[in-house]
C-alpha cells in the first residue's frame, strides 16, 4: 500500500485543528447520531409539542383527544382566581415550591457533612459509601411506603418514632391524616386574586420532605465529594502548618473552590426537586399534593387539556427557577466579595490595633534592654569611639533585622504550656470518637429504614395478635408474609414475581437500548467535529431537567395514535399480549430520559482515552466503527457498566410513566405494584394484615438492588465522580 | 531557631513500618538534608517534624519541648512543598497572608512583612497575580515568601525543586542556600537528588527502608561511606562494585588477582566470612591502552565523550562490568583492550553479608546502621 493511500485513510480529529472531512466521516457521523436522534424525536420532541397543542384545546375525556376548539380555557382555569381548579393550583404551586426549597436546603446541609465526612480517609470509609447509596438504590414509592408506614405511623401501629415518643412517655404526634398538626400557614399571592393564597403547611409535609432527604442526599454528598476530591492534598497541608483549624481549612480552602461545582449540582437538583412526585403519592393528604399529582389526578378525570396546560406551566416554572438561581448566584458571588473584604478589613484592624499597642510596649521594653548592655559596655569599655562604633553595629543589625523579620531579635523558640501540651493529647482521641459517631450516624441514617422495615417483614401477617408492644427484633420469624406475596393472585391481582420479571425484562432491554444509542452518540461527541455540535451537547445535557410529566400525556396519546395506525400484534397469550403491547412502550421514554446521564458519563470516560491510541489504531487501517469496537469499547468497558447499572436502577424505579401507562396488574412494574398495593384498600378482602405484605413487597423489589449497589460500589461511585470530573 | 531532635521515633502506617526507630539531630542554623530513594522514609520524617503526621512511638523534640503531639500551628514551623500548594483562589498577596491572618496579626505588620519577604525574593510585582498566572520558578519563590513571612522556629523543604527545569533548579538551589545564610534558620531539605543533597548541605542524612544510614557532612558521606548503599547512593556515576574473595596478599575477582596494601588485608581480614565486594569510583579507576604495573585487561563495551570527561564501560571475566570517568578526551572504541588499576587509597571494601565498609569506617560513630 503507497503512503498516500495511508495518510487518505487518515481522518481523524487532531484537537485543536479543523479538517475538512471527507465523505466516508461525514456518513459516519451521521449515522451515529440517529438512533439517539430518533429516540429524542420520538419521545421528547414530537410529545412536546403535541402536550403544548393540547393544552391549548378543551381536550376532554367527552371531546376526544384533540378536542373540538382551540382556546385558552384551560390556562385562565387554572391561573386565574375563582375557579376550583385555580384554587388547588395555586396551592399546589406553593406547596411544591416549598417541598423544593426546604428539601434542597436540608439535602445540601447534610450532603455536606457527609461529604466531608468521606473525604477524611477512615477505616471501614468503604463500608460507610457503600450504605450511602441504599436510599439512592430504593424505588423512591418505596422509600415513602417505609416512612409512612412503619417510622412515622401512629403508635398503635408500632411506628418508630412514635413508639419512642411512647417510651419516653412523650405525647404522641399524628404525622400524617385529618388529624396533622398544621405547622403554619404559608401566604401566596395570586395573580388577578382578590386576596392571598392560604396554604397550611402541616407536619405531613414534612414528612414528604424528610422522604426526599432522605432519598437524595446520597446523590448530593457523592457530587460534592467528586468536587471535594479534586482540591489537592497539599493545600490542606499548607493550610495546617499555617494554622488553619478545620472550620478554616473548609470555609478558606474547600469551599471556594468547591462552591463552583456544587451550585451547578444544587441548581440540577432543584429543579428536579420541582417535578415531585414518587415522593408523595402515598399519602392521601392533600396538603402534600404537588402539581405533577394535580395533573395526573385531572388526567385520571379525563381532564386531558387542564394537565397538559399543567405540565407546560411546570416545565416554564423549571425553565424561570433555573434562569432565577443562575442570575441570583452570579450577582451574589459579586457582591460578596466587596462586602467581605470591607468586614475583613475592618475586623483585622480592630484587633491589629490591640496586637500593635502591646508589640509596640515589647519593642521598646528590648530596646531598652538593649540599651542597658550599651550602657554596661561603656562602662568597662573607656573608649568613647569604640562604644559609637558597637551603637553603630548594633544599631545596624537592627536595621537590617527589622526590613526583613520585625521582630526576630532574640532565640526564637517554642513556649507552651504544659496543660495545652495534655489539651492537644487528650483532643486527639476526643476527635476520634466524635468522628466514629458521625460516621455511625451518618450509616445508620442510610442504611437504617431499610434494615428496619427488612427485620419488620418477618412478622407473620396471620397473627398480629401476638404482638403487643414494641420490639426491636421480631420475636417470631415468619416468612408468610413473602410466601402470601409469591402464591396469592386473587387480592392482588398478581403473585410479586411477575412484577419482577417485568422490571428485569422492561429495565434490562432499556439498558440495552441506551447503551446502543448512547455509545455511538457519545463516540461522536468525544472524538468527532460536526456541525451544532455544541447545540447538541446543550441540548442533551438540558433533557436532564426536563420534568417527565410533559412528556407523559402526550406519549400515551401518541401511542394510542401509533397502534392505531399499526395493527397491535396478537400473541393468543394475553401476558405477552399485554409486555409486548404495553410494557414495551415504556422503552422508549424510558431510553430518552436516562440518555443524557448515560452520554454524559460515557463520554467522559471516551475522553479519557489517550488519543494517541486510536490514532495508532487508524494508522494501523483500522475504520472508524473498528476503532469504536477494538479501542475504545475494551477500555471504557468500566464506564459502560457503570452506566449499564445506574440506567438499570433509574427505570426500575421509575414509577410516573408505569402508572399512566400500566392498567393491567398482569403488565406492571414493581414501583407501581407497590402504590397499588398502597392505594386500593386490599386490606377489606384479605384476612391478613396486608401491611406487613406491603413490607415484604418493599423489602423484595429493593434487595437485588441493594445487592448490585453493595457489590458494585466501587464502580458506581467511580463512575459518576469521573462524570462529575469531567463534566 | 531552634535544635531539632528525633529520639527513638518510629511510625507505622497500619501494618507497614514505614520508619524504624529512627534517631536524628538537627543543630540550631544547620542546613540538615534528608536523602534516600523513593519510599525511604524521608517525607514521612519531614512530616513528623512539621506535624502532619505524628508518631507511632518516639519523641520529637524542640530544645527541650517535647512536641511529639502538637500540631503544626504550635510548632510554628513553615513548609515548602513539591506541588508549592499555593490556594489558586487567592492572589500571591493573600497566599502569603493567610497564616499571618490566622493568627491574627496587625494589618500594618502583615503588610510589612508581606512587602518585604517580596522584596527578598523579587516578587514585588506580582503581589496582585493569582498562582495560575505566574511561572513555575515564580511560584516556588512565593511558597517561599510565604513561610518567610512567618518568621518560623525551622523551615522545611519536600523536595521542592523537583518540578522546575534543569537550569532553573540550579538557579533556585543557590537562591535558597543564599536565603538560608542570611536569615540564619535551620532547614531541613527532602529531596531524592544526591546532587542537590552533596550541593546544599551542611550535614546529610541517608535514609533506606525506614532507618538512617549514614549521618554527616558530603565530604565524609563521599569518602568515607558507612555500608554499600550509601557508597553506591551517592555520587554520578555511581560507585563499582565487585564481588571478591580474600586471598593471601591480594584480592581475586573475576579471575583477577589484584594485590592490595597490608593495610587493606588486614582490616577486610577482620571481617567475618572471607568474601567480600571491593568498591570503586568510576572517577577513581585509572585506565590505559598500555599494560601498567598492577592493572589487568579489560574490553571496552561503550565509550561515550561527554565533554568534560569520557564515560568508558569495560568488561572482563565472566561479564563484570565496569564504568571508568576519564578526564578529557580518551580516544578509544568499542571491543578495544584497556587496562585499569585502582589506587589504594581510594578503594572501598564491604563486607559481602553487613555491607559496612570495613577500610574506611566514618570518625563519628553514627547509630542505625541497620538495613
Amino acid at each position: 500500500m503507497s503512503t498516500t493511500t495511508l495518510l487518505e485513510k487518515v481522518e481523524f480529529k487532531i484537537p485543536g485543528k479543523e479538517r475538512q472531512k471527507p465523505e466516508k466521516d461525514r456518513k459516519f457521523v451521521i449515522t451515529l447520531l440517529i438512533p439517539a436522534l430518533f429516540i429524542f424525536a420520538f419521545a421528547i420532541l414530537i410529545p412536546i409539542v403535541m402536550g403544548i397543542f393540547i393544552s391549548f384545546t378543551d381536550s376532554k375525556a367527552a371531546t376526544g383527544y384533540f378536542g373540538r376548539h382551540v382556546t385558552i380555557v384551560n390556562y385562565y382555569e387554572l391561573l386565574v382566581y375563582g375557579k376550583y381548579n385555580s384554587h388547588n393550583f395555586w396551592r399546589y404551586t406553593y406547596q411544591t415550591l416549598f417541598f423544593s426549597i426546604v428539601s434542597l436546603i436540608f439535602e445540601f446541609i447534610l450532603g455536606l457533612i457527609f461529604a466531608l465526612i468521606l473525604n477524611k480517609k477512615f477505616k471501614g470509609r468503604g463500608i460507610a459509601r457503600t450504605t450511602l447509596l441504599i436510599p439512592w438504590a430504593l424505588p423512591t414509592v418505596a422509600s415513602a411506603t417505609i416512612f409512612r408506614f412503619e417510622i412515622f405511623n401512629p403508635a398503635d401501629n408500632f411506628g418508630l418514632v412514635n413508639s419512642i415518643l411512647q417510651m419516653l412517655g412523650l405525647q404522641t404526634v399524628s404525622f400524617f391524616g385529618p388529624d396533622a398538626p398544621v405547622l403554619f400557614t404559608l401566604l401566596g399571592p395570586v395573580p388577578f386574586g382578590t386576596h392571598l393564597e392560604a396554604v397550611p403547611i402541616t407536619l405531613t409535609m414534612m414528612v414528604a420532605i424528610t422522604i426526599d432527604v432522605w432519598k437524595t442526599t446520597p446523590f448530593i454528598t457523592l457530587l460534592i465529594l467528586a468536587a471535594l476530591q479534586i482540591v489537592p492534598e497539599d493545600l490542606y497541608k499548607a493550610g495546617d502548618i499555617a494554622g488553619a483549624s478545620g472550620w478554616q481549612k473548609f470555609r478558606y480552602i474547600s469551599w471556594p473552590l468547591i462552591k463552583p461545582g456544587v451550585g451547578i449540582a444544587l441548581i440540577f437538583r432543584a429543579m428536579e426537586a420541582l417535578r415531585v412526585y414518587d415522593a408523595i403519592v402515598v399519602f392521601k393528604d392533600d396538603s402534600v399534593h404537588s402539581l405533577t399529582w394535580q395533573a395526573v389526578q385531572l388526567w385520571l378525570n379525563g381532564d386531558y387539556g387542564l394537565a397538559s396546560s399543567i405540565s407546560v406551566i411546570l416545565l416554564l416554572f423549571v425553565i424561570i427557577f433555573a434562569f432565577f438561581i443562575l442570575l441570583f448566584t452570579r450577582r451574589r458571588r459579586d457582591k460578596k466579595q466587596k462586602s467581605g473584604k470591607n468586614f475583613l478589613q475592618k475586623a483585622w484592624s480592630k484587633i491589629g490595633h490591640r496586637i500593635s499597642k502591646i508589640e509596640t510596649k515589647a519593642i521598646s521594653k528590648i530596646k531598652d534592654l538593649k540599651n542597658k548592655e550599651i550602657d554596661k559596655t561603656q562602662k568597662t569599655i573607656g573608649d568613647q569611639s569604640q562604644l559609637d562604633a558597637i551603637k553603630s553595629i548594633s544599631l545596624e543589625q537592627d536595621n537590617s533585622a527589622e526590613i526583613i523579620l520585625p521582630l526576630e531579635l532574640e532565640h526564637k523558640s517554642i513556649i507552651i504550656s504544659q496543660r495545652k501540651v495534655q489539651w492537644y493529647i487528650i483532643s486527639r482521641y476526643i476527635k476520634r470518637v466524635v468522628f466514629a459517631f458521625m460516621v455511625l450516624a451518618m450509616c445508620l441514617f442510610c442504611a437504617g429504614p431499610f434494615i428496619w422495615i427488612a427485620l419488620r417483614s418477618f412478622r407473620n401477617p396471620y397473627n398480629t395478635v401476638l404482638q403487643t408492644s414494641f420490639e426491636l427484633f421480631p420475636k417470631y420469624i415468619s416468612l408468610d408474609a413473602y410466601k402470601l406475596l409469591f402464591t396469592n393472585s386473587q387480592v392482588y391481582g398478581t403473585t410479586f414475581n411477575i412484577p419482577l420479571v417485568n422490571g428485569v425484562i422492561l429495565s434490562g432491554l432499556t439498558v440495552l437500548i441506551v447503551l446502543f444509542a448512547g455509545i455511538f452518540i457519545a463516540y461522536a461527541i468525544a472524538k468527532f467535529n460536526f456541525p451544532f455540535k455544541r447545540g447538541l451537547n446543550s441540548f442533551v445535557f438540558s433533557m436532564n431537567s426536563l420534568p417527565p410529566l410533559i412528556i407523559v400525556i402526550p406519549f400515551y396519546i401518541q401511542t394510542l395514535l401509533i397502534s392505531s395506525f399499526i395493527t397491535p400484534v396478537d400473541f393468543g397469550d394475553s401476558y405477552v399480549n399485554g409486555i409486548f403491547n404495553h410494557l414495551f412502550t415504556l422503552i422508549l421514554p424510558y431510553a430518552a430520559f436516562n440518555l443524557p446521564l448515560a452520554v454524559f458519563i460515557l463520554v467522559a470516560f471516551f475522553k479519557e482515552i489517550p488519543p494517541d491510541l486510536w490514532k495508532a489504531a487508524k494508522v494501523d487501517g483500522a475504520s472508524n466503527f473498528q476503532v469504536l469496537r477494538k479501542v475504545i469499547l475494551p477500555l471504557t468497558i468500566p464506564g459502560i457498566f457503570t452506566t449499564a447499572i445506574l440506567v438499570f436502577i433509574a427505570s426500575w424505579n421509575e414509577l410516573l410513566f408505569a402508572q399512566v401507562f400500566l392498567i393491567d396488574p398482569q403488565i406492571q412494574t414493581v414501583p407501581r405494584t407497590i402504590l397499588r398495593y398502597v392505594q386500593n384498600d386490599l386490606s377489606l378482602t384479605a384476612n391478613w394484615n396486608t401491611d406487613i405484605v406491603l413490607l415484604a413487597a418493599t423489602t423484595i423489589s429493593t434487595i437485588p438492588l441493594v445487592l448490585i449497589v453493595l457489590i458494585f460500589q466501587k464502580k458506581i461511585i467511580s463512575g459518576l465522580t469521573r462524570g462529575a470530573v469531567k463534566g | 531557631m531552634v535544635r531539632i531532635r528525633l529520639v527513638d521515633v518510629e511510625k507505622n502506617f497500619g501494618s507497614v513500618n514505614v520508619l524504624k526507630k529512627i534517631n536524628l539531630e538537627i543543630k540550631d542554623q544547620e542546613f540538615m538534608v534528608l536523602v534516600g530513594p523513593s519510599g525511604c522514609g524521608k517525607s514521612t520524617c519531614l512530616n513528623i517534624i512539621a506535624g502532619l503526621e505524628y508518631v507511632s512511638s518516639g519523641h520529637v523534640f524542640f530544645d527541650d519541648v517535647d512536641v511529639s503531639y502538637l500540631p503544626p500551628k504550635e510548632r510554628k514551623v513553615a513548609m515548602v512543598f513539591q506541588s508549592y500548594a499555593l490556594y489558586p483562589h487567592m492572589n500571591v498577596r493573600k497566599n502569603m497572608e493567610f497564616s499571618l491572618k490566622l493568627a491574627k496579626m496587625d494589618k500594618d505588620e502583615i503588610t510589612k512583612r508581606v512587602e518585604s519577604a517580596a522584596k527578598l525574593l523579587d516578587i514585588s510585582t506580582l503581589l496582585d497575580r493569582k498562582p495560575g498566572e505566574i511561572s513555575g520558578g515564580q511560584r516556588q519563590r512565593v511558597a517561599l515568601g510565604r513561610s518567610i513571612v512567618r518568621n518560623p522556629t525551622v523551615f522545611l523543604f519536600d523536595e521542592p525543586l523537583s518540578n522546575l527545569d534543569a537550569k532553573l533548579r540550579i538557579q533556585m538551589r543557590g537562591e535558597i542556600i543564599k536565603l538560608q545564610r542570611k536569615l540564619k534558620i535551620t532547614q531541613i531539605y527532602v529531596t531524592h537528588d544526591q546532587v542537590e543533597a552533596m550541593s546544599m548541605a551542611d550535614r546529610i542524612a541517608i535514609l533506606n527502608n525506614g532507618s538512617f544510614q549514614q549521618i554527616g557532612p558530603p565530604s565524609e558521606v563521599y569518602n568515607k561511606p558507612a555500608n554499600k548503599f550509601v557508597a553506591g547512593f551517592i555520587g554520578s556515576p555511581s560507585m563499582n562494585f565487585f564481588n571478591a574473595e580474600i586471598g593471601q596478599q591480594e584480592i581475586i575477582f573475576g579471575k583477577q588477582k589484584y594485590p592490595v596494601s597490608n593495610e587493606i588485608i588486614t582490616k577486610i581480614k577482620k571481617a567475618p566470612s572471607d568474601k567480600v565486594i571491593l568498591g570503586i569510583r568510576p572517577e577513581h579507576i585509572t585506565i590505559t591502552p598500555n599494560k601498567r604495573e598492577n592493572s589487568f585487561e579489560v574490553t571496552l563495551t561503550v565509550v561515550e565523550f561527554l565533554g568534560p570527561d569520557t564515560m568508558v564501560t569495560f568488561e572482563f571475566a565472566d561479564k563484570i562490568q565496569g564504568m571508568v570517568a576519564v578526564p578529557g578526551f580518551y580516544d578509544a572504541k568499542m571491543d578495544d583492550k584497556g587496562y585499569i588499576s585502582f589506587p589504594m587509597e581510594k578503594i572501598h571494601m564491604f563486607d559481602s553479608e553487613t555491607e559496612l565498609n570495613l577500610i574506611h569506617a566514618s570518625d563519628q560513630k553514627e547509630p542505625n546502621y541497620e538495613k
